[in-house]
């Protein structure tokens, strides 16, 4: 059954496609671009570049970098709220390094570690990592006293009750810093592509962009999009099932 | 319930004793402290059910949750089941919060299995034990809603349900009847008291309410002042179950007069604190 929420979106989607081949068609198809030029130019894409494996790789790259910035971001952010002198220590880095723009630095990540693997995982967990740092700190913080005085009252202490009151508590939190990250990474990564290692997906689409050739340069940025789009609705999905208490005002 | 004419069974050994304890809270302005607490000292004997009565924010909940072990005295000792509480592994007690402590990530069912996983129990008996709790305050039908699917007075069951299904010696309750309606609360009134008197536990209840320290207790303890102290200890001879003509006796009404004036008598701690809650 499809939930107004799908019919509302399904219906946008389809207004939107309709009128961008008509407008398209209608004023210059080389400069806009149609939907059906796009939709052959994927087809191109998949059968005859190597887009198919660079869409693989930067999936993988991408989730093994997301992975580690999300426990290495958890567990320090946890960290820092639980010892206060690992907050004190800390915190001046976690400032820092929060506002830094990770793809700048890609060059010299390239020098350091060769263009391959570990420079993009550095790019996409440098550009994550403290986002989720920064949100599940606050979540800690933030969150009811009354829920740990509730799990010591009832015998919960150490890793127990960081397992059992703590995290659940703070994801909320949490999961906002994941939503924020996967953006931020994942954004990243496309742009060292494009910057730096002049190749994979996004090298290809800049590279079709100035050859003018609009079509197959949207039918990666759709691609992309659509990967994103997929990622923070599993997200989502992740979210109201762990924290029903919080997704249940919005309707998820 | 038992049969009429009874009394509890208290054993003259000394479940839950409070010596001198003292307690105040720094101000968030940082212009100094607030003494709440000065002094205070009780026991409870096993199989006792003690009552503390006293005028809102004179002290009581905070005197529980030091007794729960998860708020520390400024000087003083307390002592549960012959063990000192030193921190808030105490598992021979379990408390009923005023405001419910609920977790809303748990439903009602898992809510008060909390306890039982702390104590390790397989899931299958947590299970079962909760099931017993769950018919036990009514919320049959409930298990799987969340706290915020639940009205006042559901989560204050759940509450109550939570510090029962842990089979403490030392049961806490904090006002834990305050949210639910007459009907409901005489039930549930009933019911702990069957619980308690079933099992020979001991009990310290909270409550504003004259009728209900008289009805559930044995002993009822007047904490007033500022800072609080206790003031006046009132034995309740009446026999169990305090039934309505219990309740109407010479004896019950005498009482109720005598702790009404130790209420009325009590400085009202909001009058002199206007950030009291
Ligand atoms: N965590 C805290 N920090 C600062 N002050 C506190 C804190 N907890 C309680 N107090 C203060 O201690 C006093 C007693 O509070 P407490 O909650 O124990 O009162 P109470 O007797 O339970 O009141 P009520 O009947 O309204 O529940 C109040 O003046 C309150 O402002
Ligand atoms: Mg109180």
């Amino acid at each position: 059954m499809l939930s107004y929420k799908w019919i509302v979106r399904i219906i946008s989607v389809v207004a939107f496609v309709v009128l961008w081949q008509l407008i398209g068609q209608a004023v210059d198809t080389t400069l806009f671009s149609t939907p059906i030029l796009v939709a052959s130019s994927f087809a191109n894409l998949v059968t005859q570049t190597s887009f198919p494996t660079d869409l693989l790789t930067t999936i993988r790259d991408f989730a093994i970098g997301f992975t580690i910035a999300a426990v290495l971001g958890i567990s320090v952010g946890i960290a820092m709220a639980r010892w206060r002198t690992m907050e004190v220590a800390l915190d001046p880095y976690v400032s820092a390094l929060y506002s830094t723009p990770y793809v700048a630095l890609a060059p010299l990540f390239v020098i350091w570690l060769g263009i391959g693997i570990y420079e993009q995982l550095v790019v996409v967990i440098l550009s994550s990592v403290f986002v989720i740092l920064l949100n599940t700190f606050a979540g800690v913080n933030n969150m009811n006293k009354s829920y740990v005085e509730t799990g010591r009252a009832f015998g919960f202490s150490g890793f127990k009750l960081y397992r059992k009151v703590v995290v659940p508590g703070a994801l909320p939190y949490i999961m906002t810093g994941l939503r924020l990250g996967i953006g931020r990474g994942f954004v990243g990564m496309i742009v060292a592509e494009l910057l730096v290692r002049l190749d994979r997906l996004g090298f290809l689409m800049v590279y079709y962009s100035e050859l003018l050739e609009v079509a197959p340069g949207l039918a990666i940025a759709v691609t992309l999009g659509l990967l994103g789009l997929l990622m923070t609705e599993a997200l989502k999905k992740v979210e109201t099932r762990l924290a029903p208490w919080r997704s249940s005002a919005t309707g998820g | 319930m038992p049969p009429g004419g009874v009394q509890l069974q208290v054993v003259e050994l000394e479940k839950v004793k409070v010596e001198h304890v003292s307690k105040s809270f720094t101000r968030s302005d940082g212009r100094g402290k607030t003494p709440v607490l000065q002094d205070v000292s009780f026991t409870v004997n096993d199989g006792e059910i003690a009552s503390i009565i006293g005028p809102t924010g004179c002290g009581k909940s905070t005197l529980l949750r030091i007794i729960a072990g998860i708020a520390s005295p400024d000087s003083g000792k307390i002592t549960v089941g012959g063990k000192e509480v030193v921190s808030s592994a105490n598992p021979a007690s379990a408390i009923v919060f005023q405001a419910f402590n609920l977790l809303p990530w748990r439903t009602a069912q898992k809510n008060i299995e909390f306890g039982l996983e702390a104590k390790g129990l397989p899931p299958a008996e947590r299970e079962k034990a909760a099931q017993h709790f769950i018919d036990l305050v009514g919320l049959k039908g409930y298990e799987k809603y969340h706290p915020h699917e639940l009205s006042g007075g559901m989560q204050q069951r759940v509450g109550l349900a939570r510090a029962l299904a842990i089979e403490p010696e030392v049961i806490l309750l904090d006002e834990p009847f305050s949210s639910v309606d007459m009907l409901t609360r005489e039930s549930l009134q009933h019911e702990v008291l069957n619980i308690l008197m079933e099992t020979k536990k001991t009990a310290v209840f909270v409550t504003h309410n004259i009728d209900e320290a008289i009805f559930l207790s044995n002993r009822i303890l007047s904490l007033g002042g500022k800072p609080a102290t206790i003031r006046e200890v009132f034995e309740v001879d009446l026999p169990y179950p305090r039934n309505d003509e219990v309740m109407v006796s010479q004896k019950a009404l005498r009482l109720k007069l005598d702790l009404k004036k130790a209420l009325l008598s009590s400085p009202h701690a909001q009058s002199e604190d206007p950030g009291a809650a």
